[in-house]
């Protein structure tokens, strides 16, 4: 049985459709992300969850209970919000205190209770500060315990390290994952941000203008996007038009605007033309033209390059062909000259083209 | 950021009209009063000195004390009627979208927009024994003899807080709006029903409003005068229409000064209050 559970659920407003005909299962112990761009839907499905948002149709299932219609008071979920949203009257202990005495837990077992989860987000010492004396990475583990104390049966956070600068977010992304993983709760976590989703989520939901484009697990999503959406969406990447010129036993040779890419057999092609993604950490950089088994090898010239610390992120014109972003791993001691102007050679191996479904 | 945080000093000239004006129309008098409140008035004559004869008066003439505590009791009437009618307004406002709230907001400050008088007598055109309302519910045999809606403290409540509404209203609507809502969502996700979110979380949220409100209203309703004239006859006496009688009755400055202070004592003290309530609810 599914933790929670979303059947053909549809949000309007007026005649604009937020959220449109979704279907959706968490599983027990699942971490699903919701994930796509402003505006696609993601927070209104979560909202619908959490019971604030009524669907227009469609039933919402939560730990086995139809909750369509039920008041988010009744739902049983623990929320974290973006902005916190702690009561900044009430002190740390107040705050995770809150929903065990609006369920009627008596005074002892809520104690035990609160410290408990005061000591799994590690602010055991804090439970005396008021939310305003602390810092936004507190403030958010107070909202995480304050969710999680009372034993909610699913998660639901919104963008909640929105707020945090990078490095703290990048640790509290470690933090929650770890934490989710110990206490096996099922979590719908909503995000536009594509790091955040890849590196914790067991399946992303890819969402536009309301609908699911693709659901899978992080490395399906990277590597096998169904759509040019999704590539698009998912981090960098080179998208071609092309179609095919010649075949043989194993490969497809494609021409894609100019340049001649081979492809494995393995992948289907619709008609003759198709959309090729190569993402452009998979090329490599040539000083000179080396035939390598399973690559082809095409000669362009450097038209600029960005460097980004640990990578580097060249754009190469092809000759007679489009322009190919590459980024490489800043490993390298300078052995390519860099320059914008200077001539290179692209090496891309077969299996680094992906034909994507049309 | 240190120029505006106080170190340019030759911006200070800039307040010397406001200053000059506040101390022209409030410090002067104010000392004036209570230089006054300390002279003797004997046979028509004030003689300036630090005589405590106006004090001994106003609490042993038995009326004054009385009259006193009527007008605190009127001003608190008037408060909390403004605060039970426009807490649902302002959190009608809260929740309306802008157009909404933006009439909601004319008709509560419409009253302000006109006169005191004609706003006074149409009230009497409402309420009086042959106004709208007696007229109609006697031809419709409701009653028979006219109901008592003016000429007491009913009537002169209603007409004040037609106009004081608003002052209660807008800081309380600036409560409410600086509410982050997602603070009551996440209440509510936590098992607490519309009314203990309202009790635990807005209500609470919304406290420095409250405060506001009721001071501003207080004080205001410490100083009418004009509509318990109109609206109250002689049935509802209130400090300031005793004032204005010894000043131009019986050109008594000295006690009139006295009864002046213990109305700003009065209302000095409301503010402390809401000030100590400011506090403990801020933690």
């Amino acid at each position: 049985m599914s933790t929670v559970e979303l059947r053909k659920v549809e949000k309007r407003y007026g005649s604009v459709a937020a959220v449109h005909s979704l279907d959706l299962a968490i599983e027990p112990g699942e971490f699903v992300t919701l994930l796509g761009p402003s505006g696609c839907g993601k927070s209104t499905t979560l909202r619908m969850v959490a019971g604030f948002v009524q669907p227009n149709a469609g039933t919402i299932e939560i730990g086995g209970k139809d909750v369509t219609g039920i008041p988010p008071h009744r739902r049983e979920v623990g929320l974290v919000f973006q902005n916190y949203a702690l009561f900044p009257h009430m002190s740390v202990y107040k705050n995770v205190e809150f929903g065990l005495k609006m369920r009627g837990v008596d005074p002892s077992e809520r104690r035990s209770r609160v410290e408990e989860a005061l000591g799994l987000v590690k602010l055991g010492d804090y439970s005396e500060r008021m939310p305003a004396q602390l810092s936004g990475g507190q403030q958010q583990r107070v909202a995480l315990a304050r969710a999680l104390v009372i034993r909610p049966n699913v998660l639901l956070l919104d963008e909640p390290f929105g707020a945090l600068d990078k490095q703290l977010r990048d640790h509290m992304r470690i933090e929650l994952r770890d934490l989710q993983r110990k206490l096996n709760i099922s979590t719908m976590f909503v995000t536009h941000d594509q790091d955040e989703a890849l590196s914790m989520s067991d399946r992303i939901v890819v969402m536009s203008e309301g609908t699911v484009c693709q659901v899978g697990g992080p490395n399906a999503i990277y590597e096998k996007p169904n759509s040019r959406f999704v590539a698009d969406f998912m981090g960098r990447s080179n998208l071609f038009e092309a179609r095919q010129v010649d075949e043989s036993n194993d490969a497809r040779t494609l021409d894609a605007e100019g340049l001649l890419l081979n492809a494995d057999k393995t992948q289907e092609l619709n008609g003759g033309n198709a959309i090729v993604m190569v993402r452009p950490e998979k090329i490599e950089l040539l000083e000179s033209e080396t035939n390598r088994d399973g690559s082809v090898t095409v000669g362009g010239k450097i038209m600029s390059s960005v460097y980004l610390g640990s990578t580097v992120q060249y754009e190469v014109k092809v000759e007679d062909g489009p322009t190919v972003l590459v980024v490489r791993q800043n490993v390298e001691d300078g052995s390519i000259s860099a320059q914008p102007g200077s001539p290179v050679f692209l090496s891309i191996p077969h299996n680094a083209v992906y034909i994507i479904p049309q | 950021m240190s120029q505006t945080q106080g170190g340019n000093s030759k911006a200070w000239w800039l307040l010397s009209p406001g200053v000059g004006l506040y101390i022209l129309t409030f410090f002067i008098p104010l000392a004036m009063l209570l230089v006054l409140s300390f002279a003797k008035f004997e046979n028509s004559v004030t003689t300036i000195g630090f005589f405590f004869d106006n004090y001994v008066k106003i609490m042993t003439d038995g009326i004054t004390l009385t009259i006193f505590y009527r007008t605190v009791q009127l001003a608190l009437m008037i408060t909390v009627s403004c605060l039970v009618l426009g807490y649902p307004v302002a959190v009608l406002m809260r929740r309306s979208g802008p157009r909404a709230r933006l009439w909601l907001l004319f008709f509560i400050v419409s009253p302000l927009l006109t006169s005191i008088i004609v706003r006074n007598v149409a009230w009497v055109l409402i309420l009086g024994r042959s106004g709208i309302i007696n007229d109609t519910l006697i031809d419709w045999g409701w009653i028979s003899t006219p109901l008592p809606l003016m000429y007491n403290t009913f009537g002169v409540v209603l007409a004040v807080v037609h106009v004081y509404l608003s002052f209660m209203v807008l800081p309380l609507f600036g409560a409410l709006i600086a509410i982050d809502s997602s603070i009551e969502e996440a209440a509510s996700s936590l098992g607490a029903s519309p009314l203990r979110v309202f009790l635990t979380v807005t209500l609470p949220l919304s406290l420095p409003g409250v405060t506001a409100g009721c001071t501003l209203v207080f004080i205001l309703s410490m100083g009418i005068y004009l509509t318990p004239v109109i609206m109250g006859g002689n049935f509802v006496l209130t400090l300031p229409m005793l004032i204005t009688d010894s000043v131009r009755n019986l050109y008594n400055w000295p006690v009139a000064s006295a009864m002046a202070l213990m109305l700003l004592a009065a209302i000095g003290a409301m503010v402390l209050l809401s000030a100590r309530v400011q506090k403990m609810v801020g933690g």
